[in-house]
């Protein structure tokens, strides 16, 4: 039995895309609503929502995920406001996809997708090396 | 051995189609054009280098999702990766493919290109879960490459189907040929005899009123006759479609593949894997149950999946000629089930349609009793009510028959209706992946029950069958090796 932990530069790396997301948007609502007013409430719910979510949120997300691999299952741990424990068996896994991105090492935006008999289970946030290991023990590669 | 492999060019067009949403901003700039100053208009339309910048750029995003879109062919399965900044890799192993097929659209023959999707067993939804549109040359090796039949010559072949086995199955399968008949009759009719009460009423009120309203009336049967030929003609453009569809259809088959390919104007090729076939279907309505002849569908992830297609195996066949094509096929033809539904739950069959049908006299008496006026038009709606409804006690009837179980070897075999459609599903025992025990207090007393199966497939369809004998039951469940027989 093997236990994987997220990678935190994800949270990192998903607070940073937050940032920029939440920037744009504030621009683009200073841009194009007339109403200053209006644009400064929109701005401030705006930015709310993001700290709440980039102090609060995600912070608790990231500590509730938990990766457990046994010889015959693959579980995952994972919520804030509900939990979710979820099992799949390794025989009954047909086809895995690995999603990355850009300097994916560094960043921990990796997430591995695994699609069984009547649905499939997601991955999220792994360090690559974990992320390449289950996908092979999953019948993702050779 | 690893090959690489772009998609064809055209799939450009359908990347580029994705980032239509672009346009937003030109769009929100215009708006904002509008709103601040009427006069600046003309500068906007000026402007319009920007909106061609846009589009620039959505076929720049085009062509870098078709850049980046490869798909890896090695000796264990196949991988398309996808996606400019979030890459996704899908990895389908070969023994885990249940079909893979080649489509070959009519208008995508210009461009040389053809459609390759590949499906196994997971999902819930019956989407493919990788599709892939490369050029035929790429085609062609995939051909060789993806597993499926590849000496022919040492293949079985079924004998190719007539002409009237296509003709009969894109007449029974087109829209419900029989609700369509029905249909077009009712209104063709329905609508003289509306014309004809409401035309006379309102003469027998005032002649003055009679002259404008009969002109105004005539729209009425016109209006039926109008819906009455929209159904036939919907039937009938869904029968051609059907024809086109199905007509070259061929099947090979070897221990481990069946090659299945069919269409006139779209030719489809499919590739399936016998392992991964969840059960065979042999489908009749009424009709090919009094004619004695059948459709042979299969259940295999990737094949039929979509409405519009049937999962077709053997279109419609005689049943008297079907002996060695099962044979062929590892079916064991049985006449009757072994475990037959008992007498007394001839009712659970037959008791709503019977309902209906006898409630409908009463509701005409009592209708023609307090409306005399229209009794013309509601002793047709209450014969044109009653005709589905006998069809179904004649259905239901036929399926009281016919319904049953039987194990043998290692499969099992269950006939049972669905509303007018008689199946007869043929699976191994190892595809059962739920098994439910249906009884009413009703059937408690009578020590009957109803059997449901669930096999493994995308879609979780229930096999039922009515009114067995308790003893029969358990005898089934007790085979199967299923602990629930004790519930009962």
């Amino acid at each position: 039995m093997r236990h994987y932990r997220p990678d935190r530069r994800g949270l990192t790396a998903l607070r940073i895309l937050l940032l920029v997301l939440s920037s744009a948007i504030i621009i683009t609502i200073n841009y194009f609503v007339p109403s200053r007013e209006v644009a400064i409430v929109i701005d401030i719910l705006v930015a709310a929502v993001v700290l709440a979510a980039m102090l609060i949120y995600l912070p608790l997300y990231f500590s509730s995920l938990k990766y457990t691999v046994t010889d015959t299952e693959i579980i995952s741990d994972s919520g804030v406001i509900l939990h979710f424990h979820q099992s799949v068996k390794i025989n009954s896994i047909q086809y895995t996809a690995v999603v990355s991105s850009p300097f994916s090492r560094f960043t921990g935006l990796n997430f591995l997708l695994l699609f069984v008999y009547g649905g499939q289970m997601n991955l999220m946030f792994m360090r690559y090396e974990d992320m390449l290991e289950i996908a092979t023990l999953a019948g993702g590669s050779e | 051995m690893k090959a690489v492999y772009h998609e064809h060019p055209i799939r450009i067009i359908k990347y580029s189609a994705k980032n239509i949403w672009l346009l937003i901003f030109p769009l929100l700039r215009g708006l904002n054009a509008i709103r601040l100053d009427r006069d600046r208009m003309y500068e906007w339309l000026r402007g319009a280098w920007f909106d061609i910048l846009i589009i620039v750029l959505i076929i720049i995003f085009g062509l870098l999702r078709w850049i980046c879109s490869v798909v890896e062919i090695s000796s264990y399965g196949i991988t398309h990766t996808d996606g400019i900044v979030f890459r996704l890799k899908k990895t389908l192993p070969y023994s885990n493919l249940s079909s893979t097929s080649f489509e070959y659209p009519f208008y995508l023959r210009p461009f040389r290109a053809v459609a390759v999707r590949c499906d196994t067993s997971a999902g819930i939804f019956r989407a493919s879960d990788m599709k892939i549109l490369v050029s035929y040359k790429v085609g062609s090796e995939l051909h060789e490459l993806l597993p499926g039949i590849k000496d022919f010559d040492r293949a079985k072949k079924i004998p190719k189907p007539s002409l009237i086995s296509i003709v009969l199955l894109s007449m029974f399968f087109s829209s419900g040929f029989t609700g369509t008949v029905y249909l077009a009759t009712f209104f063709f009719k329905g609508g003289d005899i509306a014309g004809d009460l409401i035309g006379s009423y309102i003469e027998s009120i005032t002649s003055r009123t009679a002259l404008i309203s009969r002109r105004f009336l005539k729209t009425i049967p016109d209006a039926a006759l109008g819906i009455g030929t929209f159904f036939v003609a919907a039937w009938f453009l869904s029968f051609v479609i059907n024809l086109l569809k199905y007509a070259r259809f061929s099947l090979f088959f070897d221990k481990r593949f069946a090659r299945i390919s069919y269409g006139a104007l779209t030719k489809k090729e499919y590739s399936i894997s016998r392992s991964h076939v969840n059960y065979i279907d042999l489908r009749q309505n009424l009709i090919m149950k009094l004619i004695r002849a059948t459709s042979v569908n299969i259940s295999c992830a990737g094949y039929g999946n979509s409405r519009k297609r049937l999962p077709i195996l053997v279109p419609v066949k005689r049943e008297d000629r079907t002996g060695r094509l099962f044979e062929k096929l590892g079916i064991r033809k049985t006449e009757k089930p072994e475990h037959k539904p008992v007498w007394t739950g001839f009712w659970q069959y037959v008791w709503l349609p019977v309902i209906i049908s006898v409630s409908l006299i009463p509701a005409y008496l009592i209708a023609a009793r307090f409306v005399p006026q229209i009794q013309r038009l509601t002793i047709f709606f209450a014969v044109m009510a009653e005709i589905p409804v006998v069809w179904m006690i004649f259905v239901k009837t036929a399926a009281f028959f016919t319904s049953g179980i039987t194990l043998y070897d290692d499969r099992i075999r269950l006939s049972y209706s669905r509303f007018t459609m008689f199946h007869t599903i043929i699976a191994e025992r190892s595809k059962i992946v739920k098994t439910e025990i249906e009884q009413s207090v009703f059937q408690k007393i009578g020590k009957r029950c109803s059997l449901c199966f669930w096999f493994e497939g995308e879609s979780k369809r229930r096999h039922k069958v009515r009114a067995l004998r308790i003893s029969s039951a358990r005898e089934i469940l007790d085979i199967l090796g299923t602990d629930i027989r004790e519930r009962i």
